[in-house]
């Protein structure tokens, strides 16, 4: 049998799962991967800080459904993939990281740059190994990508030590991949549809929650079908937010904390809630105690161990959400079923519309760019500016699955990585990054990696000069003790772009965004458009409470 | 209930503690078991014993696990356990369906004149002399956990030392599959 060094297998590996780019960052640890790498047909995107790496494998996984590659060296390097694959857990996306080890002789003594990883990222991976020789290099790169992609996505991370990159072991393709405690449900169970089936059908004034699930399972077509079988109104969380066209008639916009208050009186006064694909997080939730009394639940989630979690379900359906909510179609489409089915009146969708003048506001901008109509990638970053843009940004050309956020963890620096990552998966499509001036500076060095691989996208900054979402927490609990919430102005973003050789414009008023960005959109590389932002408006806060 | 576990439970009913005992059926690969405590331990909860053993089965290793949980709270902690990867089943039970076994290593003070009431309680409950030095004679009881609580209690006047507890090995009354690892 032939024999091959450990990177080369790893690398067979990779292209055996149709890996064509990967996001990464040498070192000691990891040169002899890197030494192979340059040979391959494996596009690698030298980024500027690992951080950057893991989310840019994320954007990329999210914008396409396939699974993210982001590669670091040991000690520090797989220490900066941290918050990027916590991003990812929390948010369901499938990310496999490799990460060097210190040569296997020196595992345990504190060799220079020596971090235990694996122990790390017990917590926000959905599965982390060692791999101990070159002869499982293989397997378990196979492994890694069937975890991060199947069942619930995540991310996978492998710890490889240096020698085992460069121990030389007979290569076979031919290994198989089973793992006997991993069995996925991904079909519903028959007589618990059935009972969703029917309470649906019978129900008066059911809703559709849906959440990011729905996007992973690329559910959308049977969403709407159920919808419209039913007469049920949309409602989705903020991880589901592009799960629907957005002017899909049924419609009716964002429920939770910063949701839309026709979305949550709809929620409210629902007699049969369907959750699809969607974990009754606290932010969408509200408050607990009052959710659970607003009327019987149906929950439909691939991951067990989300049934039930924080709120008591009439009809748990354990599952892949496409199958199941196309059986669920198939009974009600039957003549018995479209009997059963109570008729109501057609909701119209109303995408919420920021109506407000005065100077320049982010959802001003936000209303702005969603106005166009386009059909760009939205990427945001993590504050006001992202739940605005998630309220007001409703172009109904926004593709679906492609308004993309950092929602469970909320991490600031996420956009840009994100939104890089996002691109190389469409190339042939526009990306937007809506972010904030504080969430801008986490990671704004990956700007020099947009224009060394010539990735572009849109960058719109509003510069607001505050952490706003901290200002508007510190307005609604602290008094208005607006401490270490602001940067004073002297940073000059459009300055940064250009210093990174790449353009942009700044703005001071409503009526010059759309030439900037008509400027942006055409521009041959990455192009931030500053928004000096004078108005402080607060996000409104929902509840239960008429 | 302490501050701790009142905020970590705050969206759950509030509920008593139980103790309730794990039989976890895994892989026998590095990480495991640090996976399955983790998982325990963020949530707040306490392990009581916590013991890992091989199986019939080479390369599946058998956990069991007694702590005090809520009944919400142990719901959870299952599912997350039965989602980790390397992780072939688990199962919890209540207290009358399993038989419990543990044995302890006591080290006492020894003189020739405790020897006689010494005796008497290790005789009793056939305890097994595993060392003796001049002064100091350690000593292997086994039995049911409530057994070896009384066995303690009766002894602790000699002089206690030193206690080592093995952890309390668990076995299903009613069930013969899955648990020996044998499918
Ligand atoms: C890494 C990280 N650190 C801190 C926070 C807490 N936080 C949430 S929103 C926010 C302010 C974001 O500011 P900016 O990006 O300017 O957005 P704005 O709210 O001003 O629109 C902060 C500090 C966070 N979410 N992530
Ligand atoms: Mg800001």
């Amino acid at each position: 049998m032939k024999k091959m060094c450990g990177a080369d297998i790893l690398i067979q590996a990779l292209l055996s799962e149709g890996v064509t780019v990967a996001f990464g960052y040498p070192g000691g640890a990891i040169l002899p991967l890197y030494d192979r790498l340059c040979n391959c047909p494996i596009r690698h995107i030298l980024v500027r800080h690992e951080q950057g790496a893991a989310h840019m494998a994320d954007g990329y996984a999210r914008a396409s459904g396939s699974v993210g590659v982001a590669i670091a060296t040991s000690g520090p390097g797989s220490t900066n993939l941290v918050t990027g694959l916590a991003t990812a857990y929390l948010d369901s996306s499938p990310v496999v990281a490799i990460t060097g080890q210190v040569e296997r002789r020196f595992i345990g003594t504190d060799a220079f740059q020596e971090v235990d990883i694996v122990g790390i990222t017990i917590p926000i991976t959905k599965h982390n190994e060692h791999i101990l020789s070159a002869g499982d290099i293989y397997a378990a790169v196979k492994r890694a990508f069937y975890l991060a992609r199947s069942g619930r996505p995540g991310p996978v991370l492998l710890d490889i030590p240096k020698d085992v990159l460069m121990e030389e072991c007979p290569f076979d393709p031919r290994q198989e991949v089973a793992i006997e405690g991993y069995n996925p449900i991904t079909e519903g169970h028959g007589g618990q549809i059935k009972r969703a089936a029917k309470l649906l059908g019978q129900a008066k004034s059911p809703v559709i929650v849906a959440g990011g699930g729905v996007i992973r399972s690329r559910a959308t077509e049977e969403l709407i079908r159920l919808s419209r079988l039913l007469g049920a109104p949309i409602l989705t969380t903020l991880m589901g937010k592009s799960a629907v066209p957005q002017d899909f008639e049924y419609y009716l916009g964002m429920i939770g904390m910063h949701g839309s208050q026709a979305a949550v009186r709809t929620l409210q006064n629902a007699d049969v809630i369907a959750a699809v694909g969607a974990r009754f997080g606290d932010r969408a939730v509200l408050s607990y105690k009052k959710f659970e009394k607003l009327a019987r639940f149906i929950q439909i989630d691939i991951d067990p161990a989300e049934i039930e979690k924080t709120v008591e379900v009439d009809i748990p359906i354990v599952g892949d959400a496409n199958r199941i909510l196309t059986e669920i179609n198939n009974r009600l489409a039957t003549e018995e079923g479209e009997a059963a089915v109570v008729p109501k009146a057609v909701p119209r969708a109303r995408p919420e519309r920021y109506e407000g003048s005065g100077p320049l506001s982010i959802p001003a901008v936000v209303q702005t760019l969603s106005d166009r109509g386009g059909d760009c990638i939205v990427v945001t970053d993590v504050g006001r500016h992202q739940i605005w843009a998630a309220k007001y940004y409703s172009s109904p050309n926004l593709p679906v699955g492609l308004f993309i956020t950092s929602g469970g963890l909320g991490t600031m620096g996420f956009g840009l990585p994100a939104a890089l990552g996002a691109k190389l998966a469409h190339p042939e499509r526009q990306v937007v990054l809506i972010t904030g001036d504080g969430s801008f500076l986490m990671n704004i060095q990956e700007l020099a990696t947009s224009g060394h691989h010539d990735i572009p996208i849109l960058v719109v900054v509003m510069n607001d000069h505050h952490l706003g979402m901290i200002r508007q927490l510190q307005d609604a609990f602290y008094k208005n003790n607006y401490a270490e919430c602001t940067f004073p102005p002297g940073v000059d973003y459009v300055g940064l772009a250009r210093a990174m050789g790449l353009d942009g414009t700044r703005v001071t008023d409503i009526g010059e965004v759309n030439d900037a960005v008509d400027r942006g959109l055409s521009s041959k590389k990455t192009f931030v458009i500053e928004c000096i932002i004078e108005s402080q408006e607060n996000i409104p806060y929902q509840s239960y409470d008429e | 209930m302490d501050k701790k576990l009142d905020r970590i439970l705050r969206i759950y009913p509030k509920e008593d503690e139980k103790e309730y005992t794990l039989y976890i059926l895994c892989e026998n690969k590095p990480g495991v078991t640090a996976n399955v405590s983790n998982v325990i331990s963020r949530r707040g909860f306490n392990i009581t014993s916590f013991i890992g053993a091989g199986t019939m089965t080479d390369d599946v290793y058998k956990i069991i696990i007694k702590l005090y949980a809520t009944p919400t709270g142990l719901k959870g902690i299952v599912k997350q356990i039965a989602k980790l990867i390397n992780i072939i089943e688990v199962k919890n039970s209540m207290s009358d369906e399993f038989v419990e076994y543990e044995m302890v290593l006591v080290k006492l003070t020894y003189s020739p004149d405790n020897h006689g009431d010494i005796f008497q309680v290790v005789n009793h409950y056939y305890g097994e002399i595993v060392d003796l030095s001049d002064n100091k004679l350690t000593v292997a009881f086994t039995g049911t956990p409530q057994k070896l609580d009384t066995i303690l209690a009766l002894i602790r006047h000699f002089g206690i030392l030193d206690i080592v507890k093995s952890g309390i090995a668990v076995m299903r009354k009613y069930e013969e599959n899955g648990i020996t690892g044998t499918p």
